[in-house]
């Protein structure tokens, strides 16, 4: 009686044992990646899963039982046997693309992932083989298209320079040499191409730093952010003495940011919340930070014009400007840039206004502990 | 536009494909007197002839002066700009040639291989007209009356 409960517990036992086996069992063979496994002591294969041979093209007959190296697919790879040696003494280790040639002879690059664990007494190697082929193809055409507008963009924004720089030299010479002959219509429509060539001017520059914000590199530090927008709103404000501007810094958190570009985000919402308040006596700017989520969420709020929420999906749309050319001067990419360059930074940026009652712009960047 | 057409008396070498950038600083230059003893040539290839008195101007010898200052665009067709400098300021005969690179390139990469291989000073056209003509007459003053070289014959 006694011996037969105990039978049956080993027996639940084992049946528990199966099962987890056969849930182990599936995982491995249906796994999208490659899985090799290598007895570590006789440098044999123990086992492959359906996925890797695949991939490589080899039947688990022709690689079980043969060791690591024996197989044309690794004969190569770093010479598979530094490749153990390395193993014995680090545990683990990782290749990101590592070439592999499959059995008949085709390069693919893949993930290489190794580390050494014990079952029971015996130590075995697990190969994790993730075929990134395709992925890096995609990789490398997304760079080369980069490269391509990045080309693009510079030699257009040279070349539409040059001309620019003729009509206003020629219409320059036009005043100075032809004064006399001009009447006050032909001074005006010479002053209407000189404005246009400032905007065009400012343009190209704006396409310019749109098209880099998005693809030069990097290079973040942790900085104040109320010193970079106290000293880029002094700036600012030095355009337009004239002006009544109140601006009231909250507390703003520091911040981990590229300074160059993030002086450009400051410099793009500022400017616009001086802008849009021009025809107030006085413009009233709060600037504010609080912390949601472990984002830091930064806002510039005016008491200008203010925008009709309806188009607020425009806002940040290059080229889409929510006010009549020439009430307020700009060249609808500033926003464009601005969202770029804080999504580069983890954060996400958005607006809310009413017409006629002001604009809030916000952003968020990750917040620094 | 009247050019300089003895090319063996030549202060100022402009380097320059654009027809009307070639107008404009003409004209900055003449206004401020330094018009005279300038030339100007196309394209790199024919700046590497004139400098080195090759091809068509042959007849200018070693003994031709050099330039006081050599004013260079870089984008230009056949031989680029980058090219005419780096070959001029490697050479012994003409490596004391101030050379300013006139360009509207503000790329960065430029700025810094001009300064790699030893241009003297580097401006980025301005549109404006009047900045654009403020930064010739400043380069053509200073090169041409303010830098002492180390062969200044007067």
């Amino acid at each position: 009686m006694k011996n037969n409960k105990v039978k049956q517990s080993e027996l639940e036992d084992f049946k528990k044992i199966a099962i987890a086996e056969e849930r182990y069992r599936k995982l491995f063979d249906t796994a999208e990646d490659g899985i090799l496994l290598i007895d570590f002591k006789t440098e044999k294969i123990i086992d492959a899963n359906a996925h890797l041979l695949g991939v490589l093209g080899y039947s688990l007959d022709e690689i079980i039982g043969k060791k690591f190296w024996e197989i044309g697919t690794f004969r190569d790879i770093q010479s598979a046997k530094v490749l153990f040696e390395e193993l014995q003494f680090k545990g683990s280790i990782r290749h990101e693309s590592l070439p592999l040639l499959t059995k008949d002879g085709q390069e693919i690059e893949v993930e290489f992932v190794s580390s050494v664990y014990s079952v029971g007494t015996v130590k075995t190697i697990q190969c994790n083989i993730r075929d990134i082929t395709k992925r890096n193809k995609i990789a490398n055409e997304v760079d080369k298209s980069r490269k391509d507008l990045e080309a693009f963009t510079y030699s257009v924004s040279h070349d539409l320079r040059a001309p620019l720089r003729a009509i206003d030299g020629f219409s320059k010479i036009l005043v100075e040499e032809y004064t006399p002959k001009l009447d006050d219509e032909g001074k005006r429509i010479i002053s209407v191409i000189g404005q246009s060539i400032s905007l065009m001017e400012k343009l190209i520059d704006d396409l310019l730093i749109l098209s880099r914000t998005g693809s030069q590199p990097m290079t973040t530090q942790e900085i104040e952010m109320s010193d970079m927008a106290k000293v880029v709103f002094e700036e600012l404000k030095k355009s337009v003495p004239e002006r009544k501007i109140t601006v009231n810094f909250g507390v703003l958190p520091r911040a981990k940011v590229d300074p160059i570009l993030m002086r450009q985000v400051w410099a793009n919402l500022l400017s616009n919340a001086i802008k849009f308040t021009r025809l107030r006596e006085e413009a009233i700017i709060d600037i504010g930070c609080k912390t949601e989520n472990n984002m830091a969420v930064y806002s510039i709020k005016d008491n200008g014009v203010g925008f009709d929420m309806q188009y607020v999906g425009k806002l940040f749309q290059i080229f889409q400007q929510l006010h009549a050319r020439g009430a307020y001067e700009g060249t609808g990419v500033g926003l464009a840039i601005t969202k770029r360059i804080v999504e580069r930074h983890d954060g996400k940026v958005w607006a809310e206004g009413k017409v006629d009652e002001g604009a809030t712009f916000y952003f968020t960047l990750p917040a620094v502990h | 536009m009247e050019r300089n057409t003895n090319f063996k008396e030549v202060d100022i070498l402009l380097v320059e494909d654009d027809p009307n950038d070639v107008e404009l600083i003409l004209r900055t230059l003449k206004k401020y007197n330094f018009g005279n003893q300038v030339y100007v040539v196309k394209d790199g290839e024919e700046a590497l002839e004139f400098i080195f008195g090759t091809g068509k101007y042959a007849e200018r010898t070693a003994s031709s002066k050099n330039p006081k200052v050599i004013l260079l665009d870089l984008k230009l067709p056949k031989v680029s700009g980058l090219e005419v400098l780096q070959k001029v300021k490697a050479d012994e005969r003409t490596k004391e040639i101030p050379i300013v690179v006139i360009t509207s390139s503000k790329e960065n990469v430029d700025l810094k291989e001009s300064y790699k291989f030893g241009v003297n000073s580097y401006v980025i056209k301005p549109i404006k007209f009047d900045d654009f003509a403020a930064a010739i007459s400043q380069v053509g003053l200073y090169w041409m009356v303010l830098n002492k070289s180390t062969h200044t014959d007067d």
